[in-house]
């Protein structure tokens, strides 16, 4: 019976003409092995996402897809949950709890299943994927390669029928890999389970698949077997055939009336006979090219990460020539990153490096380089120190040209495809003017298309006499642009040597190419190599890369500052001069503490005004130096659309309100007057509740959920990033910034679960539950006032409001509690006042991070939020 | 997941229901037989935990605010009968507000420590299963919080590196610019956290999130020595609060101070309080005693 039908589906998503999938056929049978490839945009994870209910996407669609006999529009959404499982490309973006035992049960939690039957699952589950040792442990604890298995796993204990996976391994290195997909044959060989996958790297899948398929447009076509689906490219002489095996690409590309071969053995045999039978060169082609100068020189380079650590990188030396491309291959986590930042100085090594000229890294996270909004805003940030205009639009032309960015540059750098996000990231480092270019896995996860223009940009860089060293996991890559090739193993350079040396000699470090290869032609590393070999190739169009070129345009600094980061010198002086005076006043004010002094029995004191009076000189001061300091912009109109207040809102403001008074009346007829605290508390509690309760009951999407939960994350794990700033909490800036963009109650929530889980991961007191509420209620006001128009949506309005939030309601709640929670039962005005007055300067402390990270954050960061709302349809 | 204690392979319940009734046990009752039980009592738990590190922790957080509690009371409460000398300003310095002072100083202390042995024992685990079973939405976005932390860290490291790499003048940088630095760094953390969140909802939705009926599954079994242990709790803790409620647990402090000694009753009630704080230590000795004997 046929498992998956797809009739002549269309689908074209909203806003675009073109159709991302036109008349599309599929039949698989049960226990089918389906693997799908295509170029990146051709439309592959749009069908895969057909065939999963919950994520189809949105769009235009005609034509039908029927799983196991049923239309899926008419399958029950508990039935679909089990019946097809779907797994994604990123193994950190899956897991979606911190636990291993979590992860695996999530998935059956929610199809309601008791906590007996998810126990005997998830064993199963654990002993079938060899996981048990996992089982306590934190998702994060695990490898990149732990984390994807995990995430098959967690998919696999719903038992589905069709298991789906999008590019499952194209983050994973080649070892991991191999396993993933023999895991993957496991389930498809004994629990029968249908299977279609869709991948750039061929090479590892195709031993099992039993089915094949391609899409180019939006159109697709099925073949019985692989051997089919070769027969067709090679007659339709398809680029695609570049992403399959070298033994395919050889047949494919040479006349034989021979089957394809499908095993590296199989193609041994092919080229064997192929050499009987036709004239040859019987070696490869390769000009040799003469290195002089050198540019950069390790010395006895020693490094780790932290003392009583093992050493990353034992005395490396290694030496680059200019125009070289050095291609440092190895195992996983061997410390071939850790050199290149070791080149780079980002991280400081014992030892020499000599750089001549300047040394620029592209991450292996091309995402990780953008600040701006869009493409060309991020190009424009590069601009040299003192640049003038027209040399800066002269190289950021010749950069735009040679990564082919001039139809993206109006985009927002997180939209475009892998391919682009790598050229872009490329393009911002080369507007660094690097002499010496460090590239980190650059092809990682990235189709042959990708690959070939990569190769012609590297190409023509070094043509324009930079040097590259990159280090990579991919063999076929490496061996097709590199000159010279390096192992790196223990901390260590091995052996480095001529690209053609280096693979020839190795047996099993070596591309596919060369074990075909060997012993029939000599030298041949790569698919062109073998084909020149053959004499299918001349000499002349050896390769089919198209050649590019690149002008190296030195930066010249004219003295060119940039007029936006200019003050007005008056600005600047009085700006430093209230910045001097506040911490003088700081300083002071620390110094003297002797609180009796300012209260006394008949309350506060001449001093203890006084210095009440300097507190706020010193508020007053501060803000005025952040206001001179920090450059103006140009005004914008307040063009949001402003919702009226949800019912739920009122709902929880109403029973607040109501509940606080009768608490206070119950308390104050039948209790202990004295005794604030569990009075205090239980307001505190009450006016907690409905939130949370609201929020339980209204039942939020999977979205929402996420993105409050990332918010927090973020807000907490961000203290990483001003580590150098201790009392810099960005906590309730953030919590103010997600109320605007999103409401009061998200802001309560984002407010009060960050501060609950700081505390869980810092130190828990009694008064974790008071600055959960305070942080909440301050979340909660942000997102009310915005809504009832009172607090407008520009950065001073914001870092005002913050500001006094931080001193009248974040102080204004938790300086009396903590009189509260230690004065015990003779709490008086004067000691409140005293906890008060000692809780003030860490207050201003407070507000004034607070305050300074609004004036800088606001409006960049609800932007981003808006971009989100929008994107992903979050508007409530 | 490595267990501290035996105490904290008990069921959550149980480790939370006794948390709340010690910590509001020791905020509660100012009976210097109370407090003095209570801070005892958490300073062995605390070193059962935590060992070495426990001396520590005493010396640096609970001595100094022990002391500054003890002052600062007798500096802003002039209540009392006892006079010993007047301040500068004229207010007196009285007998029973020191001694007040003394008891808010230990409550204060071992309501800390008791707070630092609960952050010890519940583990951020036993928090979500804990809400789980009242605000199981609440308790997932918790859980998730806890998942993305440590990946949004590295990631930070990560951005804070590229980031790195595309400036020219890595050194000699001004306070000024690190912050700029480190709040671009921020933004693009801000930005790469939303747009991968994606995944993760689609994932959630792809495993049947929003579904009726979702259940929520647990690790934690409650087994017999669990039920036992939370009787035992309930039996001890009743006879401590009819005490309370008899008024035998009260002490004046002001204007004068004031206790009496009220019978066996009363003794009982000291003796279930001692015992209970000592729950946790109990168990874990009786168990290292256990296993030692078996050996």
């Amino acid at each position: 019976m046929e498992i998956i039908k797809v009739e002549d589906l269309s689908f074209s998503y909203p806003k675009e003409e073109k159709k991302a999938l036109d008349y599309v056929n599929l039949s698989l049978r049960e226990g089918d092995f389906y693997v799908l490839f295509g170029k990146s945009g051709s439309g592959k994870s749009t069908l895969l996402r057909h065939l999963k209910k919950e994520l189809t996407p949105v769009g235009t669609k005609s034509g039908q897809v029927y799983i196991n006999g049923n239309n899926i529009d008419e399958i029950d959404n508990k039935e679909a949950t089990s019946l097809v499982g779907y797994v994604m490309q990123s193994p950190e973006g899956q897991a979606v709890t911190d636990k291993v035992w979590h992860e695996l049960a999530f998935g059956l939690e929610s199809l309601g299943f008791k906590q007996v039957a998810i126990r005997a699952r998830v064993a199963e589950m654990a002993a079938f994927f060899g996981i048990e040792d996992w089982f306590y442990k934190n998702v994060n604890e695990l490898s990149g390669g732990q984390k994807q298995i995990l995430n098959l796993a967690s998919v696999m204990i719903l038992n589905p029928k069709i298991l789906v996976l999008d590019e499952p391994t194209s983050q994973l290195d080649p070892i991991c890999a191999s396993d993933f997909f023999s895991m993957l044959k496991k389930i498809n060989k004994e629990l029968g389970t249908t299977i279609v996958l869709c991948e750039h790297r061929l090479e590892e899948v195709l031993q099992y698949a039993s089915k094949v398929g391609f899409i180019e447009e939006g159109k697709l076509e099925s073949f019985d077997s692989v051997s089919k689906a070769l027969d067709y490219l090679k007659a339709t002489k398809s680029g695609l055939i570049d992403s399959f095996p070298s033994y395919m690409r050889v047949w494919a590309k040479c006349e034989s009336s021979e089957k394809s071969p499908l095993s590296v053995s199989e193609g041994r045999s092919f080229l064997n006979e192929y050499k009987e039978n036709h004239a040859s060169q019987s070696k490869a082609f390769h000009e040799e090219k003469k290195f002089d100068e050198t540019v950069l020189e390790l010395k006895d380079v020693w490094f780790r990460y932290e003392e009583n650590e093992n050493y990353v990188l034992k005395g490396v030396n290694l030496s680059l020539y200019k125009g070289e491309i050095l291609s440092i291959l190895g195992g996983n986590g061997v410390g071939k990153s850790t050199l290149l930042k070791a080149i780079t100085g980002i991280k400081a090594v014992k030892g020499d490096i000599i750089r001549k000229g300047t040394v620029s890294l592209l991450s292996q996270n091309p995402e990780l380089m953008f600040v701006k909004k869009t493409l060309l805003e991020d190009l424009k940030s590069m601009r040299g120190a003192g640049e003038d205009n027209e040399s800066f639009e002269k190289r950021l032309k010749n950069v735009i040209g040679l990564c082919k960015l001039e139809d993206l540059l109006s985009r927002h750098p997180f939209d475009l495809s892998g391919g682009e996000k790598q050229r872009a990231a490329l393009s911002k480092v080369l507007l660094l003017n690097p002499d010496i270019l460090l590239l980190d896995e650059p092809t990682k996860g990235l189709d042959a298309e990708f690959k070939k223009e990569f190769k012609a940009i590297l190409k023509a860089l070094t043509d324009a006499g930079i040097s590259i060293i990159m280090v990579s996991h991919d063999l076929e890559f490496s061996a097709s642009v590199s000159d010279n090739a390096a192992m790196f193993f223990d901390g260590n350079v091995i052996s480095k040597g001529n690209v053609y040396d280096f693979f020839s000699q190795n047996n099993f470090y070596t591309t596919q190419a060369n074990r075909i290869s060997k012993e029939i032609y000599d030298e041949c590393i790569t698919v062109d190599d073998i084909l020149y070999a053959m004499g299918v190739y001349k000499n002349e169009d050896k390769g089919d890369t198209k050649q590019i070129y690149y002008e190296k345009i030195d930066i010249e600094d004219k003295g060119d500052r940039n007029p936006l980061y200019k003050l007005p010198l008056w600005r600047k002086i009085l700006g430093i001069l209230s910045l001097c005076a506040t911490i003088c006043i700081f300083v002071y004010t620390m110094r003297l503490g002797n609180l009796a002094d300012m209260i006394t029995k008949d309350g506060i004191t001449m001093k203890g005004f006084s210095h009440m009076a300097i507190y706020s000189l010193m508020i007053v001061l501060l803000f005025a130096s952040v206001l001179l300091l920090t450059k103006s912009t140009e005004k914008k109109p307040d063009t949001h659309k402003k919702e009226k207040l949800s019912k739920r809102t009122k709902a929880a403001v109403l029973i607040i309100l109501l509940l606080i008074p009768l608490t206070l009346f119950i308390w104050a007829a039948y209790f202990d007057k004295h005794s604030f605290y569990p009075v205090a508390f239980l307001i505190m509690i009450e006016s907690m509740a409905p939130f949370f309760l609201i929020f339980e009951r209204r039942k939020p999407k999977a979205r929402e959920l996420v993105l409050i939960a990332a918010l927090c994350a973020i807000t907490i794990a961000s203290r990483a990033a001003f580590f150098m700033l201790p009392q810099f909490k960005p906590v309730m800036a953030m919590t103010i910034i997600c109320a605007v963009a999103f409401g009061g109650e998200t802001g309560f929530l984002v407010g009060a679960v960050s501060m609950l889980v700081s505390n869980i991961m810092f130190s828990q007191g009694p008064w974790t539950p008071w600055q959960m509420f305070s942080m909440g209620i301050i979340g909660f006001l942000a997102g009310v006032l915005y809504k009832a128009n009172l607090l407008r949506r520009n950065k001073l309005s914001l870092a005002l409001f913050g500001a006094v939030s931080a001193i009248v309601i974040y102080g204004g709640i938790m300086n009396p509690v903590t009189a509260l929670i230690w004065g015990g039962s003779v709490l008086n005005t004067k000691m409140l006042m005293a906890h008060y007055l000692s809780g003030f300067p860490m207050d201003c402390v407070h507000a004034a991070a607070t305050f300074i990270f609004l004036w800088i954050i606001s409006e960049p960061m609800l932007e981003k939020l808006d971009r989100i709302k929008e994107k992903y349809g979050l508007i409530e | 997941m490595k267990q501290t204690d035996e105490f904290s392979g008990f069921h959550p319940i149980v480790n939370f229901i006794y948390f709340a009734l010690i910590i509001g046990f020791s905020m509660v009752f100012m009976h210097p037989v109370m407090l003095f039980i209570s801070l005892i009592t958490g300073i062995t738990y605390h070193g059962v935990l935590k060992g070495k590190k426990s001396l520590l922790f005493f010396a640096k957080f609970c001595l100094p605010l022990f002391f500054l509690t003890m002052i600062i009371n007798p500096a802003f409460n002039h209540q009392g009968t006892i006079i010993l000398l007047y301040f500068p300003n004229g207010n007196p310095l009285t007998f029973e507000s020191m001694i007040y002072g003394l008891a808010a100083a230990t409550m204060l202390t071992a309501v800390l420590l008791w707070f630092a042995c609960f952050t010890e024992v519940m583990s951020s685990d036993k928090f979500i299963y804990l809400f789980g079973k009242i605000i199981p939405v609440m308790s997932l976005v918790l859980s998730m919080t806890l998942r993305f932390i440590p990946l949004f860290k590295k990631k930070i490291d990560e951005i804070r590196d590229a980031q790195r790499s595309l400036k020219k003048e890595a050194v000699n940088e001004s306070i000024l610019n690190k912050l700029k630095n480190a709040i671009s760094v921020f933004s693009i953390g801000v930005s790469w956290a939303l747009e991968h969140s994606i995944d993760v909802s689609d994932s959630m939705k792809a495993r049947g999130y929003g579904l009726k009926g979702r259940t929520a599954f647990s690790i934690y079994e409650f087994k017999r020595r669990d039920r036992d242990a939370l009787a035992i709790m309930f039996l001890l803790g009743l006879l401590v609060v009819s005490n309370a409620l008899m008024g035998n647990l009260t002490w004046r402090y002001f204007p004068s101070i004031r206790g009496k000694y009220l019978g066996v009753y009363q003794t009982l009630a000291y003796t279930a309080y001692f015992v209970l704080c000592l729950i946790p230590t109990i168990i874990d000795k009786a168990e290292e005693h256990r296993w030692k004997s078996l050996r």
